[in-house]
């Protein structure tokens, strides 16, 4: 017989006090304009299309400011961690970008943006797992 | 007369960056990434090379600096984007010269924020070779090389 999830998915959803939003670009920079100008790129109209929005839960799932990464001499902290959704948020996929959008116990996390690594479910999952990757200015040595 | 001191290669580095940031306008670093670097960002770095040159009581007047410009961006053609416009910031030249002055002051008992003019010049500038464009992360760094012959003005 299989396990009756309701009252743990409304647990589960019942703590998930932050809300967020998660956008895909499949396309990434490929169909990103450059401009000749200036050098930048300027997304077009409905580059994104939002695939989640609504209850979640974040948390650092490695030692935070351990993992950092060099490139053209700027160093940044890599750090991971888990994001959760209810299990019925689906079609997150790698390469997404999350974003907070509120997050009353912790109002620095709002408007962050974490990119997704790994989005992990199952028969008898509560929630929906995101592996999720926060890229933040490191030391300027 | 006495020697001269060797030239500051610091300050023609920064005077090189200076100029860069300028022209292109995206910032360049000396050595290093500029602070809070945006998507596109130059760094300017001295490398292996270069030689002094002089006479007998100044035997090192004049000095080759060898440069290596590293253009960042977030895609390849970014990165290529900030090297071209570089590269012509540092080599554009006309009848009358180098279009893009590089105005660097060096330290013969004078400190920077005493000098009032140029006491430096850039004699001649040259390209020296392409260290081609490859991918660290998530960015894209684009190497040039180049030569400057630098002087003091007499």
């Amino acid at each position: 017989m299989a396990p009756d999830l309701t009252l743990a998915r409304a647990t589960a959803l019942s703590v998930m006090d932050a809300t967020c939003t998660v956008r895909t670009d499949p396309q990434g920079r490929t169909d990103d304009l450059f401009d000749e100008t200036t050098g930048e790129y300027t997304r077009p109209p409905d580059d994104q299309t939002t695939v989640y929005t609504g209850p979640c839960l974040l948390r650092p799932s490695q030692g935070l400011g351990q993992n950092r990464a060099t490139m053209g001499s700027a160093e940044q902290f890599v750090d991971r961690y888990d994001l959760r959704l209810p299990v019925t948020a689906t079609g997150v996929h790698p390469g997404d970008v999350a974003t907070i959008d509120t997050s009353p116990n912790d109002p620095d996390m709002v408007g962050r943006e974490f990119t997704v690594l790994q989005a992990a479910g199952g028969t008898y999952a509560v929630t929906r797992i995101l592996t999720v990757q926060l890229r933040t200015e490191g030391p300027h040595v | 007369m006495p020697a001269t001191l060797p030239i500051s290669t610091e300050n023609v580095t920064s005077a090189v960056v200076a100029m860069l940031t300028t022209v292109t306008g995206k910032p360049f670093g000396d050595g290093d990434a500029p602070p809070e670097p945006p998507d596109v960002y130059g760094i300017v770095d001295v490398i292996p090379g270069g030689g002094r040159y002089g006479d007998a009581v100044n035997p090192h007047t004049d000095i080759e600096l060898v440069i290596q410009i590293t253009a960042v961006g977030t895609t390849r053609r970014q990165a290529a984007w900030l090297r071209d416009r570089a590269d012509q910031a540092l080599l554009r030249k006309t009848a009358a010269g180098y279009v893009n002055a590089i105005d660097a002051y060096d330290l013969n008992g004078v400190t920077k924020s005493l000098a009032t003019e140029a006491s430096l010049q850039i004699v001649d500038r040259w390209w020296d070779s392409s260290g081609g464009i490859d991918r660290e992360d998530i960015v894209h760094n684009a190497h040039e090389r180049y030569v400057l012959w630098v002087s003091p003005i007499s």
